[in-house]
């Protein structure tokens, strides 16, 4: 057992800044969608590694809770370990890998596979929050965009992909419009996770420590991804396709080059372990 | 006579601080604080189904009077109406503003550089307006391009191909197709003429022309060319520092113009 550091608030950050932080995310989840400016604060980590969504993590989490960190879907990069690392010994509290058991989810470009349920958080690291920075370059004109939702810019971004490529070619950070008032960028999960952001029970919170932004999708919120009525959004295929290691058919697959053989795994390595085990566990528990 | 559809009064445009001896000022630079009243106290209105021509010499401010209009420059003083609106259109926020821009209303600037993206195609520039008016159907805003290249005499070949690499001409009817998108009721065409060979100018005229006819569109049209606002206006006013000096009737005022400075204009033109 790691000893907590001495000489440090709980979770690091000082009881007046998480207050800030949490104020921020309360605005957040007020406005769906939208990017809520906040005071980022310097943490032992370099920024670009998922401080945003440590600051919320740190900001929010009490003694009771149960924490998953993941990068890519792993439990066990070096990355995560080290988020994680940092967290317990700053708080003490108890970590799992198990999905299910965790009370807050920290994650880097994915969401877990199994469902999530409302008891539960799940924090994005963000890199870059503004969907709009594709088509503009300056934070002025991307802020006056989305205050009159003047979109037209990226709707012609998808137009002329059609246009070259007969199909819009986004793959990860693919936007999408939440609540019918903000285009939102998802942060860089696959296009598979993106429809497991509408109506969802969880509440989605999202950090981008070095651009100083929260933003939120509340529990049962609309998200949809821009498409075309006739140029649908799609997400990636994998049919004919399974799990290597546990034989799925229904998990997200991340493609491993062995020499000159393509395999596919689970990304999300604590489910396809569960599954490993048991092939028959179901994605979601939720009793509906 | 006619109804109008946009009514303008005592539109003034001032670069600089300005000060209470500005509008008295005889020309465009105040000589107590030295401001420029690019646009003097004008009123005009344009009535349904007309081309209004605008006349005058370079800096007597026709453009800053139709780029005000179309809420490109913010005015200093004044009011502008659109017919069945009761709201000073000034005085609109910027998303009404926008809208209007959208949908009421369509530019044709002197420079391509300034109507069109250069990094997006032709057709994608088009294809702007009608994404801004929620048009979600691929095939159904393909299919208006196509509708709207006809219209404007563009080759439909050149549709996905880049501003840089059309003809000064082509680059001219892709911001009229841009302009008529959305089916405005007014079109600004600000010298759209300006800067093409001859020929080309002459064809391009004769198409603003057409689509007038057909689409009954009103038109207000920027020139300081007397042969395109004899061709094409209606009506005239003559612009001299920022002032409307006189107005009327196109062959009333090219035959028999009143101020000595139309006259003086109409005479160099001969
Ligand atoms: N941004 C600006 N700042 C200061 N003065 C300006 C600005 N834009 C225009 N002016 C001045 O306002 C006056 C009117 O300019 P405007 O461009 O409206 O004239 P114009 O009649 O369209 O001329 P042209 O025939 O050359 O296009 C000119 O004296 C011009 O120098
Ligand atoms: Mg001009
Ligand atoms: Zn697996």
């Amino acid at each position: 057992m790691t000893e907590m550091i001495k000489g440090y608030n709980f979770a690091f950050i000082d009881e007046y800044a998480k207050r800030e932080i949490r104020r921020k995310i309360l605005k957040a989840v007020s406005i769906p969608g939208y990017q809520v400016p906040f005071g980022s604060r310097e943490l032992p980590i370099a920024r670009g590694w998922g401080t945003g969504g440590l600051q919320i993590t740190l900001s929010l989490i009490g003694k009771e809770d149960i924490l998953k960190v993941i990068d890519q879907g792993c439990d066990d990069s070096v990355n995560a370990v080290n988020i994680k690392r940092f967290i317990k010994a700053t708080t003490g509290i108890s970590i799992t890998a198990d999905t299910l058991k965790a009370t807050i989810i920290q994650t880097r470009h994915r969401i877990p596979e199994e469902e999530l349920t409302e008891a539960q958080i799940l924090v994005f690291q963000v890199p870059y929050p503004e969907p709009l920075r594709l088509v503009e370059p300056q934070e002025a004109q991307t802020r006056r965009m989305h205050a009159e939702m003047d979109y037209a810019k990226i709707w012609v971004f998808l137009y002329e992909n059609i246009v070259k490529w007969k199909e819009i070619t986004i793959g990860a950070r693919y936007p999408v419009f939440v609540n019918g008032r903000y285009i939102m960028d998802p942060s860089p999960i696959p296009r598979y996770d993106v429809p497991r952001l509408n109506y969802a029970r969880t509440l989605y919170l999202f950090g981008a420590g070095r651009e100083k932004r929260i933003y939120a999708i509340p529990p049962f919120t609309e998200v949809k991804p821009l498409e075309f009525e006739d140029h649908r959004f799609r997400i990636e295929d994998f049919t004919a396709k399974s799990c290597a290691l546990c034989g799925s058919k229904d998990t997200f697959l991340d493609e491993i080059v062995d020499g000159d053989r393509r395999i596919f795994t689970c990304s999300d390595t604590s489910f396809c372990k569960k599954r490993r085990e048991d092939p028959n566990i179901p994605k979601s528990s939720v009793k509906k | 006579m006619r109804d109008w559809i946009l009514k303008v009064e005592n539109l003034t445009k001032i670069y600089g601080d300005g000060c209470p001896n500005c509008l008295k000022s005889e020309t465009n630079k105040c000589p107590f604080c030295r401001a420029t009243i690019a646009v003097n106290s004008v009123s005009l209105a344009l009535y349904s189904g007309e081309i209004l021509g605008i006349m005058g010499e370079s800096g007597s401010g026709k453009s800053t009077l139709v780029r005000s209009l179309y809420f490109d420059i913010s005015p200093t003083l004044g009011e502008a109406y659109l017919n069945g609106e009761e709201r000073n259109i000034f005085n609109f926020n910027s998303q009404e503003k926008r809208k209007l821009r959208n949908f009421n209303m369509g530019m044709v600037y002197q420079s391509p550089y300034r109507g069109l993206n250069f990094e997006i195609t032709a057709g994608g520039n088009v294809a702007e307006k009608l994404l801004m008016a929620n048009w979600r159907s691929y095939s159904n805003i393909r299919r208006r391009l196509i509708d709207l290249f006809e219209k404007t005499e563009l080759p439909l070949n050149r549709m996905d191909d880049f501003p840089a690499t059309l003809s000064g001409g082509m680059q001219q009817r892709i911001q009229i197709a841009k302009a008529l998108a959305n089916n405005p009721e007014i079109l600004f065409l600000d010298e759209p003429t300006s800067g093409l060979d001859l020929s080309v100018q002459a064809r391009l005229l004769d198409l603003i022309k057409k689509i007038q006819q057909e689409l009954k569109i009103s038109i207000i049209l920027v020139s300081h060319d007397l042969g395109v606002i004899r061709l094409l206006a209606d009506r005239v006013l003559v612009m001299r520092e920022g002032r409307i000096i006189e107005s009327g009737l196109t062959d009333q005022i090219l035959e028999d113009p009143q101020h000595p400075y139309t006259q003086l204009l109409v005479n160099s033109m001969l």
